[in-house]
């Protein structure tokens, strides 16, 4: 089966190929890279990160494609830097049109930790129904098991995430989660910048849990207006990986 | 790219055979009966799937050409009706008169008040009008004798949102979009992973309820969560939209016998893939490879399911007894865009034919056929379909 026009269009009924992941490996720390999303974050064989991305909704919860500007990457021995840069234009994902917004989304990466930074800057008035960085965990190892929460106010709770899929969300209010997708590996996720809750996308048949900014409960759509900054965060540090002590 | 041999494995019989497979229909889109009809004929659905919209007067135009259709052909339609939200009644006692005279009567009904449509946060502000609970009973009011369903022709959040009392419905039913929230290749292909879990979590609203999962394609037939659908012309892969390429294509196919896969082992009783016509058509005169693969499953439909095992998440797979007792089909689908190295244990391999080609169907492929009766490893191409006669070797159950 041929990536060539037609051997696309038997596959894919459209002759325009996906951009091709790029494969990142940091000893036992692997991801892929692809259209400036993070994706498949494993240690050995074990997911640990289903996705990290911008998402950027319009007012109908549609998903916009931005425009890329930039992108670099750079792979050293044990540390990988990532990023790109984009705008959203008041023409659609094509080019020409003002732009919107201004974004940058980076990632730094160590074999032990991942840095994911989201800048983004208002130029016209943006009506959206959510934007910001959102995190996709896994469903195998993460169903049913057991997952600490680090609320904004410092308090801690330790529960368990559903097997029947909650038509609510499983947790609100989210400074830091940490997991262990198999015994050995437990890895801390820490959100910044925003008020972050997770829902159960298994409702819509996505294979995640997501922790995603903006509580749903506030009020959609809403403008983040010229001149606004949003900048958000999300670390994951392996705190044990089942392959080094401690 | 992993190139782990995938080696397949015949189990014995499993505790539910292979659901009805069926195609939906949206009453207010057609405008070619003529066509319907030779879908019908190519496909054989075991049931139909009808949206029936009742504020549509091109639907309840329509409704007397499908019933007829269908009755010619024995296949039972089930109507998904959306009704008016203060007189449901009044709006349904319409169709009651427009169903008078028709072959029929339908095989079951959903009722959902045009509010319904929309999705709500469980602790949100809830449409003020008809409930779909008080739909259901101003329709059973009017039809009796008929199956009345609980759900949403929507997605499972909406269904798992505002829970059917179970004592009162007769199906319970949902569709699947595997694109309302990313529609990149891989997370397309992903959803089949949560597909298990929406299977589980509705029975468990409704356990002894026959349960229908009603029509399902790469695509969105309405947007619950917001006022439209994203445009899409056709060729882009975009959340949301009634109009993705991939339904053209080996993609859906694979996804869609993926799909079956996954509901077919958690026990659903019927499942409906795609459409004739629009929003997710499947093709008329040149079927797609999508419309090749349910016409293959339609036929196949209550046919004993076999367990088997297949390694990997690249490839999915089901198998079923054949007529002829000793004579097993299976179907292994390859999820991923790369090709994968397949190899066959202990059974007989008696016909192949592989799924590759637009329009085609399934062809024999005698090359690959001897390589794998051979006790040779060959290779699944990306999103290719591989049709399997064989007969087990081995001191299974059933020999």
């Amino acid at each position: 089966m041929g990536t060539d026009g037609p051997g696309l269009i038997r596959q894919y009924g459209t002759a325009t190929p996906e951009p091709a992941p790029c494969h990142i490996q940091l000893g036992a720390l692997s991801f892929a890279w692809q259209s400036g999303a993070l994706r498949w974050l494993r240690i050995g064989d074990i997911e640990i990160v289903r996705g990290i991305a911008a998402v950027l909704r319009d007012p109908q919860w549609g998903t916009h494609t931005p425009i890329v500007d930039d992108k670099r990457i750079e792979v050293a021995h044990r540390h990988a830097s990532l990023a790109q840069d984009f705008h959203l234009s008041t023409d659609g994902p094509d080019a020409g049109g003002e732009s919107l917004l201004r974004g940058q989304l980076r990632i730094e990466a160590t074999e032990h930790r991942v840095t994911v930074d989201l800048a983004l800057e208002v130029l016209i008035d943006f009506t959206t129904a959510r934007s910001g960085v959102s995190m996709l965990l896994p469903l195998a190892g993460v169903v049913g098991g057991e997952i600490q929460v680090l609320h904004t106010d410092g308090q801690r709770e330790t529960t368990r995430l559903p097997h029947l899929i909650s038509p609510s969300q499983p947790l609100f209010d989210i400074r830091q989660l940490q997991l262990s997708p198999t015994l050995d590996v437990t890895v801390k996720i820490d959100f910044e910048g925003d008020v972050f809750e997770m829902e159960d996308q298994r409702n819509w048949s996505d294979a995640s849990f997501k922790i995603y900014n903006r509580p749903l409960a506030w009020p959609t759509p809403y403008v983040l207006g010229a001149g606004d900054r949003v900048v958000q965060r999300v670390v994951v540090s392996v705190v044990d990986s089942g392959r080094t002590p401690g | 790219m992993r190139t782990d041999v995938h080696t397949l494995r015949l189990g014995g019989p499993a505790s539910t055979p292979l659901p009805s497979v069926g195609c939906g229909l949206w009453l207010d889109r057609i405008n070619d009966l003529g066509r319907l009809a030779r879908q019908l004929d190519a496909v054989m659905p075991r049931h139909l799937d009808a949206l029936l919209d009742l504020r549509s007067s091109r639907a309840l135009e329509n409704l007397p050409g499908l019933m007829v259709s269908a009755a010619e052909r024995d296949i039972p339609v089930w109507l998904y009706v959306i009704c008016d939200d203060h007189d449901p009644t009044g709006s349904l006692s319409t169709l009651a008169r427009r169903l008078e005279g028709l072959p029929g009567p339908p095989a079951g009904m959903l009722v959902t008040p045009a509010a319904y449509l929309k999705s709500y946060q469980p602790d949100g502000v809830w449409p003020s009008g008809t409930s779909p609970g008080q739909a259901r009973m101003a329709a059973r009011v009017l039809w009796p004798e008929l199956a009345l369903g609980g759900g949403v022709p929507t997605y499972f959040t909406e269904l798992n949102r505002c829970r059917p009392d179970p004592s009162s419905i007769d199906f319970i039913t949902h569709a699947v979009s595997p694109i309302v929230h990313a529609a990149d290749d891989r997370s397309v292909m992903e959803t089949l992973q949560s597909v298990p879990d929406i299977v589980a979590s509705c029975r468990a609203l409704a356990p002894t309820t026959p349960y229908r999962i009603t029509t399902t394609a790469i695509g969105a037939w309405t947007n619950p969560y917001g006022e439209c659908l994203t445009p899409n012309d056709g060729s882009q892969r975009v959340t949301l939209s009634d109009d993705d390429p991939r339904q053209r294509g080996l993609f859906a196919a694979a996804w869609g016998v993926g799909f079956m896969a996954r509901v077919a082992y958690a026990g659903v009783n019927a499942a409906t893939l795609s459409s004739l016509g629009p929003p997710f058509d499947i093709g008329a005169d040149s079927l797609y490879p999508v419309g090749h693969a349910i016409a293959g499953l339609c036929r196949a439909a209550g046919q004993p399911l076999r367990q088997l095992k297949l390694g990997g998440a690249e490839l999915a797979a089901l198998a079923w007894q054949t007529e002829l007792l000793a004579v097993i089909e299976v179907w292994i689908a390859n999820l991923s865009a790369d090709a994968v190295p397949l190899y066959i244990e202990d059974v007989d391999l008696l016909e192949l034919s592989r799924l590759t080609a637009m329009g085609d169907g399934f062809q024999p492929a005698p090359s690959m056929e001897a390589r794998l009766r051979a006790g040779e490893t060959d290779r699944l191409a990306g999103f290719e379909i591989l049709r399997l006669r064989v007969q087990n070797l081995g001191s299974g159950p059933d020999c």
